[in-house]
């Protein structure tokens, strides 16, 4: 999922030397990542595929001001996250959170490894998570959804790995909260 | 939350039920590929991630600079304005001509220095008005004899005619200066503390100074004591550490010491000590204002100051001159406790010399923070540079009680106390409570433990 450093490296200067084949390359390696990640976050898959589409797009112009801090997957989550951020925002898109008709998982094709109910738990969980705190929503789902090390976050967040974990345990606190809420209504 | 809760929460986040991505979503993604990417060069990233930094060092450079040229602007009084000289360049300026000693209107200022012979002519001088009574006391005292000029009111009095010829004085700024011959830090023996071999005479003075060796003699005849003269000086202040050795010796046979044993210099100079950490190279001047040690006579402040060299494998200085100038518009009257006026210039002050000189100060009730109270000015030469190390004292600087003053400044002034209080020049106080409290304070402090014994005893055997 994640390109090794050195391939990583490789890529980045063939795309920024205008190689095509290289950025397809790319393309391959970490697009399927790209829509998992956009995926749990919307619960839609032909809303995740376009936000992936879009976040590509939104990488090949933001390119340039990679600086290889990060690992190249991490930041091309933070581009998707923020796209996803863009698209709920949206006043007429906007995927309204609340309403479980709104974000019914549209994929007719079947999913072997999940039944109903989990479906639901699923849902419910996702539900719980996004409504969250910004910051410990995106650190949630940078972790869990999106697959980073805690310190790839930190490094994005710029604090320490001590402050990710904190802000993690909070985030099951209230992810618990909210839950239990909902189960006794 | 227990931790089952907690693992069963992360399983349930890191569960994976993501279908496939659609079909073609690759293509879609492959075709916004730019036909062009942009290829950036090494030097345009390179000037990208510098520039930041760049500009973040610049804006600091820029703040730091306005500070110090702020405070360097509000810190630099307006009384100053007296040229700072290189040694033996003074020239009269003409503005600065002595007043005739009727003239009604009172300086601003009452400046002490001592700077090196020169050749330049001056007027005659203008007869003092009386000294003030605290400068008469002192002149009065047996041991020490009236210092060879008193500065008073802007106004110098050549008070041993005998070495008019050898004194040169220069005006600048409306304040006058005093000169004395160079000779006589040539001639006298600078001591260090530490560096014995660095402790030989200094180098003979430069034909102009030689000139008033006469004066030289006339002012050892007239002015100084041979005991006086026999101590080890720096700057003309004594730094005799046997001194307070003896009186110790005589206190704990159960004696009193005469007053002429006593040397105030030398004992404050004995507590006040070298500094905890000494300059690297150079030479370093710390000033020091506060109330008096105990209160008595009125309500005096304190000035101290103490001259720090190197402890070893530095250039020496050399032509070292200490001008004090005192703020007559907030210091009343004033004393060199323990000395005489004025201080002598030093033509070397070897490694490891360590010199503080103490001032009562009477000030004026009107005395507020902004009020500039004193200016101590260190001039000296290092490596062939002329240089002057300046330090402004106001009134902000006087602390509310002498307990908050630094150690070395409460030490050189209890030992001043003291000192005056064996010589009879002062009543005696609760020094050795004050002592003590010090020693209290920083058991490890030997120096204090030695003042309160001493004080213990000298309050003990001597009345």
């Amino acid at each position: 999922m994640i390109t090794p450093l050195d391939e990583e490296r490789r890529l980045l200067a063939a795309i920024r030397a205008g190689d095509r084949e290289a950025a397809e390359e790319l393309v391959e390696r970490t697009y399927s990542a790209v829509f998992a990640s956009v995926y749990r976050l919307c619960g839609d898959s032909d809303l995740a595929a376009d936000l992936t589409q879009e976040t590509y797009q939104k990488a090949w112009t933001a390119l340039k001001g990679f600086d290889g801090r990060s690992q190249l997957f991490t930041w091309l989550y933070r581009i998707a996250y923020t796209t996803f951020l863009n698209h709920i925002r949206r006043p007429r898109r906007m995927t309204s959170l609340d309403e479980p008709d709104s974000i019914e998982v549209q994929d007719e094709r079947p999913r072997a490894d999940e039944t109903l109910a989990d479906a639901e738990e699923a849902e419910r969980l996702r539900k719980a998570v996004m409504k969250l705190p910004e910051d410990l929503r995106f650190t949630v789902t940078a972790h869990f959804w999106g697959g980073l090390p805690v310190k790839e976050i930190a490094g994005i967040e710029e604090i320490t790995t001590v402050a990710i974990r904190k802000r993690l345990h909070k985030a099951f606190t209230l992810i618990e909260a909210m839950l239990e809420e909902e189960e006794v209504q | 939350m227990n931790s089952n809760r907690k693992a069963d929460l992360q399983r349930r986040l890191s569960m994976k039920a993501v279908p496939r991505p659609p079909a073609g979503l690759a293509d879609r993604i492959k075709a916004d590929i730019p036909k062009y990417l942009e290829p950036e060069t090494e030097r345009g990233r390179f000037s990208r991630t510098v520039a930041f930094p760049m500009r973040i060092a610049a804006s600091i450079l820029l703040v730091v600079t306005t500070l110090i040229v702020t405070v360097y602007l509000v810190e630099t009084p307006h009384e100053e304005k007296a040229p700072v000289a290189a040694p033996g360049a003074f020239a009269p300026a003409p503005r600065a001509l002595p007043q005739p000693a009727t003239a009604s209107t009172a300086p601003e200022e009452v400046r002490f220095e001592v700077a090196e012979d020169t050749a330049v002519e001056m007027p005659p001088i203008a007869m003092a008005t009386p000294p003030p009574p605290i400068v008469a006391q002192r002149r009065e005292r047996a041991d020490i004899v009236a210092p060879t000029q008193v500065v008073e009111s802007g106004v110098e009095r050549d008070a041993e005619a005998g070495i008019a010829g050898g004194v040169v004085g220069g005006t600048a700024g409306g304040v006058v200066r005093n000169a004395e011959p160079q000779s006589v830090a040539a001639q006298d023996m600078v001591t260090a503390e530490a560096a014995a071999p660095a402790m030989a005479p200094t180098p003979v003075a430069p034909p102009a100074m030689a000139e008033a060796a006469p004066a030289r003699a006339a002012l050892m005849a007239t002015g100084r004591s041979a005991q006086k003269m026999a101590t080890t000086e720096v700057l003309g202040i004594s730094v005799d550490p046997q001194n307070f050795h003896r009186i110790r010796a005589t206190l704990e046979s159960g004696g009193r010491p005469a007053a002429s044993e006593v040397d105030v210099e030398a004992i404050v100079n004995y507590f006040a000590g070298p500094p905890a950490r000494r300059p690297r190279r150079g030479v370093a001047l710390d000033v020091e204002l506060s109330p008096a040690a105990i209160k008595a006579e009125g309500d005096h402040a304190v000035l101290r100051f103490s001259i720090d060299t190197p402890a070893a494998n530095a250039p020496a200085v050399s032509n070292v001159r200490l001008e004090v100038v005192l703020n007559d518009k907030v210091v009343s009257s004033h004393k060199r406790i323990g000395g005489t006026e004025p201080l002598p210039a030093q033509s070397t002050l070897p490694n490891g010399t360590s010199v503080t000189g103490l001032y009562a100060l009477e000030l004026r009730p009107n005395l507020n923070a902004t009020h500039l109270v004193a200016t101590v000015r260190l001039h000296y030469t290092l490596n062939g540079r002329t240089s002057t190390i300046s330090r402004y004292v106001r009134g902000r600087d006087l602390p509310r009680n002498w307990q908050l003053s630094s150690r070395r400044h409460r030490l050189a002034s209890l030992g001043a106390v003291w000192g005056e209080t064996l010589k009879g020049a002062a009543p005696g106080f609760d020094i050795a409570r004050r002592a003590e409290e010090l020693a209290t304070q920083n058991p490890k402090d030997a120096k204090a433990k030695e003042l309160a014994a001493a004080a213990n005893a000298s309050a003990d055997g001597g009345r």
